[in-house]
């Protein structure tokens, strides 16, 4: 189970909640960076008595994208990653600042990474196994030029 | 193929021998290439702006809208030589940006080409701007 944290103390007591029904399931806590706050890092006691609550609880960080990026990105009403590839809904070319599309790429390859780190794809994979892929080919890797 | 050049001045605290240069170099492609667009961000003390005010504009990388203000034009392959005169205060700013944004790739792929002009090294310069500026910079002579 993925629970999606925000930054205030109303959402870190759901993770205690959460606890009591999550016995023998994969827990992922994902910390969602909407603006600069912290998570509490700040105050360690506060920060480790949420997040040190839940043995074998793995965490997840979404950085926080650049706030013109991401309205641009609402405007555009693309997927990232035709924002990045500077491509417009039916796939015509677009005119979006090189700046913002540097930002979306920067911040895509950060979340993958994220995705890689903690193995997402073995967690979500079909019963019948894939053939292995190269290790150095990860999804973080994968978000390159594409434009 | 020729290459459109972006030059980055950085600028050491305090200005002295660079204000010269930065001011010789814009008006060097100025008389050579008879158009140069220059950046002044300078923050604290505009001073390319003082001296050749038709040709350059102050910049910015403070926020967002900035760096797109800069940064959207210097990447245009268009032919005209571009200077960014980067103050130190901006130092940090401006290089961590280029990294974020994956400038020097961009640069590589639409033709043109950055080249610093800064002694020493100024601290967190990314080291693959430095590579490809001090490739170019071999073959600049100015």
């Amino acid at each position: 189970m993925f629970h999606i944290l925000g930054p205030s103390i109303a959402s870190l007591d759901e993770i205690a909640e959460t606890a009591n029904f999550m016995q023998g399931a994969k827990y992922f806590l994902v910390k969602n960076f909407i603006n600069d706050t912290q998570f509490f890092q700040w105050d360690q006691a506060t920060y480790n008595s949420y997040f040190h609550r839940i043995k074998d609880a793995t965490e997840l960080t979404i950085p926080k994208l650049n706030e013109m990026a991401y309205e641009q990105v609402e405007v555009a009403s693309v997927p990232f990653l035709k924002f990045v590839a500077n491509k417009g809904v039916q796939d015509e070319a677009a005119n979006y600042s090189f700046v913002l599309r540097g930002y979306v790429r920067h911040w895509l390859a950060n979340v993958w990474s994220e995705f890689d780190r903690i193995k997402l794809t073995i967690w979500s994979a079909p019963a019948k196994p894939a053939p292995a892929a190269p290790a150095k080919n990860n999804c973080a890797q994968r978000v390159i030029w594409l434009d | 193929m020729p290459q459109t050049p972006v030059y980055i001045i950085c600028s050491p605290p305090p200005a002295g021998r660079q204000d010269a240069d930065r001011r010789l170099l814009s008006e060097f492609l100025l008389l050579k290439n008879g158009d140069v667009a220059s950046f002044d961000i300078n923050l604290k003390e505009p001073s390319l702006l003082e001296y050749l005010p038709k040709i350059t504009e102050t910049a910015d990388v403070i926020d967002t809208f900035g760096k797109m203000q800069l940064m959207d034009r210097v990447i245009v392959d268009d032919g005209i030589a571009k200077v960014i005169d980067l103050g130190f205060h901006a130092f940090d700013e401006f290089f961590k940006m280029t990294e974020e944004i994956g400038f020097t790739k961009e640069a590589a792929r639409r033709s043109v080409a950055p080249v610093s002009c800064s002694w020493p090294i100024p601290t967190g310069f990314p080291r693959a701007l430095f590579r490809c500026c001090s490739s170019r910079s071999r073959r600049a002579r100015w």
